[in-house]
């Protein structure tokens, strides 16, 4: 699944880096390793021409033909307010269709074919899927004493204020109010 | 004066909440999730600081790029409140997920402008485990109680808020928000609707906060928001009400009798109307008020956080934590209870829990020193039948720790640099061998205490309890002539010139008064006789044996 949508990325976008992407290996489901570097363009040009899909091909293939599949008024009027965006002036019916083609390519994209050893485990849904070593007890204090005597200047009380780019702020305190908020009721 | 009104009005609404009794026609069925901030030295997700209230009085010192959610930041999970949550649930007797992962609950608010809480929703850090409540430790009304536990997961706080009063008069509704508290770690709790009483409920929170004082991960106070309860409450049929905004105990127990009587009144009056609507309510100091009902409840589309590596433990992680952990508190009571100890509930009580916050000694340390003190002292009077184990516990509690807190001395200073238990349990040796009086020991130790803080504390090597005795002529006389001592209680009786309480004294009707002669011939010879022989003599006075 992963590599299937960055093969589609790598494809639909500028190359970015010169180098391959490997699933991983059968010990492991969810790491990801990077191959060896290409060697010239004919190698990379090679690597692109293998039969593979298309992203926008995919996308266009999304096309909504069943009405059911259009969320409704009510389901985009929730979910604006739930986002902390205005639905006041907001153009509904193209929120409609443009949030059905989404939904439907995310559907496709569920359904398209697993490599070898690559599942879509929930708890591995992220950016680069990887492996986390096990923390026994004596790496966990270890990490603690590590990460207790580290810290970024940012970390650092009182090193930077925050409220110095604030529009709006109070003796050092931010200040929220229902128009820069869209607080939710 | 906001102060002021809130207190008349938990006033009324005690006096209304306590002309509720519950009935048994109708159950009360209640159940806690319990917010838990943890002391962490750090934030849960950035390196800042984790200390939100020392630093209340400079909003947002204690803030991160990541705490104030500046885009392109990301968290980075702090151990130390993976440790502190294992400690908790393995003292629960929970059964720890050592595959645990953290996901987004989204929402806004202006408290937290990342627009989701991370939180452990579909993963949580533990499952089940219980607290077991009694009669006889906890006061409730059942000889045993067990409230099991649903889970525990481990998530962020949020930021402060609080709301100008002129803001919101004028109609602007102004938020002042402080990230120090944004990013704190925070364990929440759920338990099982296994409660039945308010009792229960009130012993739970009390052993709850015990317990996360004795594992040192939370400060466990109620009115510095350290702990936050919201309380489940269905009665009978009725749906349930989730109870919020409940700043301290007595908050907690007279909204949920509040919101008992409020719910039978709804049963009885059959306004009910066969709906199931789920809602919560605050409690405003005398009633429970609408905040949310099903129609407005929030959806907060949880997702797994892809920023974050679910955290694997080692099962090694949980044998060493629960090595590492010390007795429980109730086990603690037990022991103090029994041989060769034998003291009351109420002492084995201050020494097992901390009840008295001071910066001077807690409870852990005091019970050490207890104990130390305690097995010296059997050491040297091994060979006493008569020796009197229990003045141990009433000196340390009484005499040491008053004049500790009177002088402001650290229980671990003067452990130190004067008064090891080992010398502590010699003053109470020769206070048992009456070589010196009780009184004139509480002044001998008030002295050196006294002269121990005026010289800042300083070690003071080989302090020599006999020698000090005899420098301030302390040793009680063992040669007092009968003569003199017959003339001089006669005296006492004379000056006294209370020929009611003497005939009380001696028909029997005053007994202790006999004290109160003692006392006196105490003062006269300053502490330097054996009580008993005053005693003796004034009984033989005043014909009573």
């Amino acid at each position: 699944m992963y590599r299937a949508a960055s093969r589609a990325l790598f494809k639909s976008t500028t190359l970015l880096r010169c180098s391959r992407f490997y699933s991983s290996s059968a010990a492991s489901s969810t790491a990801t390793r990077v191959g060896p570097k290409f060697q010239s363009i004919k190698e990379i040009k090679a690597y692109m021409d293998k039969p593979t899909w298309s992203l926008n091909e995919f996308f266009e293939s999304s096309n909504i033909t069943d009405a059911s599949e259009i969320p409704s008024e009510a389901t985009v009027t929730k979910l604006l307010k739930l986002s902390g965006l205005p639905a006041e002036g907001a153009d509904i019916p193209a929120i409609q269709q443009r949030l059905g083609q989404q939904l439907l390519f995310l559907r496709r994209l569920h359904d398209a074919p697993l490599d070898e050893n690559e599942d879509l485990n929930i708890r591995f849904s992220r950016i680069m899927p990887r492996n986390t070593d096990i923390v026994d007890y004596e790496s966990l204090l270890k990490m603690i004493e590590v990460q207790n005597s580290s810290k970024f200047p940012d970390e650092e009380g009182g090193k930077w204020d925050p409220t110095g780019q604030a529009i709006i702020k109070k003796n050092g305190f931010f200040v929220a109010t229902k128009q820069n908020t869209h607080t939710a009721e | 004066m906001l102060r002021g009104n809130y207190r008349i009005l938990s006033r009324v609404a005690r006096r209304h909440a306590s002309s509720n009794t519950l009935s048994s026609k109708y159950e009360l069925t209640c159940g806690l999730e319990i917010h838990t901030q943890l002391n962490t030295k750090n934030k849960l997700f950035s390196m800042s600081s984790n200390k939100s209230f020392e630093s209340l009085a400079h909003p947002n010192i204690n803030a991160s790029y990541f705490d104030v959610a500046l885009p392109g930041t990301q968290p980075v999970l702090n151990y130390e409140a993976v440790l502190f949550a294992a400690k908790l649930a393995v003292s629960l007797h929970g059964t720890v997920n050592i595959n645990s992962q953290f996901d987004r609950k989204h929402y806004f608010y202006g408290d937290q402008p990342q627009g989701y809480q991370i939180t452990q929703h579909y993963h949580p850090f533990s499952k089940g485990g219980y607290i077991m409540l009694s009669k006889e430790f906890d006061g409730i009304d059942q000889d045993l109680s067990k409230i099991n536990i649903t889970q525990l997961q481990i998530e962020q706080d949020t930021a402060r808020s609080s709301y100008l009063h002129q803001s919101l008069i004028e109609g602007r509704e102004e938020a002042l928000i402080d990230f120090n508290r944004s990013n704190v770690p925070l364990i929440e709790l759920v338990t099982e609707p296994d409660f039945h009483d308010v009792k229960q409920v009130k012993a739970f929170i009390k052993k709850y906060q015990n317990l996360v004082r004795q594992l040192h991960i939370s400060t466990g106070d109620l009115e510095t928001g350290s702990i936050r309860v919201d309380v489940n409450v269905s009665v009978n049929e009725h749906p349930r009400v989730e109870l919020k905004n409940l700043p301290n105990t007595s908050s907690i127990l007279n909204a949920i009798k509040y919101e008992y009587k409020r719910q039978v009144e709804v049963l009885e009056g059959g306004s009910l109307g066969g709906s199931k609507a789920v809602e919560t309510r605050g409690w405003d100091g005398e009633k429970t008020t609408l905040l949310r009902s099903k129609e407005s409840a929030v959806d907060y589309r949880y997702m797994a956080d892809p920023e974050l590596p679910p955290v694997t433990l080692s099962p090694d992680v949980l044998v060493n934590v629960k090595k590492s952990l010390t007795q429980s508190a109730d086990d603690c009571i037990r022991e103090l209870m029994a041989e060769p100890y034998n003291l009351t509930l109420k002492d084995a009580k201050i020494l097992t829990i901390q009840n008295d916050f001071n910066d001077l000694y807690n409870n852990e340390e005091v019970r050490q020193y207890y104990l130390e003190t305690f097995n010296i002292y059997m050491l040297l009077l091994k060979d006493d039948n008569k020796k009197k184990p229990k003045i141990i516990v009433s000196w340390i509690l009484h005499e040491l720790l008053g004049n500790l807190k009177k002088l402001e001395i650290p229980l671990k200073k003067l452990n130190e640099n004067m008064l090891p238990p080992e010398l502590f349990a010699e003053l109470l040796v020769l206070i048992h061998k009456q070589i010196i009086s009780n009184s004139s020991a509480k002044m001998l130790l008030f002295h050196i205490l006294e002269e121990f803080k005026a010289n800042d504390c300083v070690k003071v090597e080989n302090l020599d309890f006999k020698a000090l005795i005899k420098k301030y002529d302390l040793e009680v006389q063992t040669d007092v002539s009968k003569t003199e001592l017959e003339q001089n209680c006669r005296d006492i009786i004379t000056e006294l010139n209370n020929p009611k309480m003497i005939d009380d004294i001696k028909s029997g009707k005053k007994k202790n008064s006999l004290k109160y002669l003692v006392g006196l011939g105490m003062r006269k010879y300053q502490g330097k006789i054996k009580v008993q022989e005053l005693e003796n003599m004034f009984k033989q006075i005043l014909e009573l044996e």
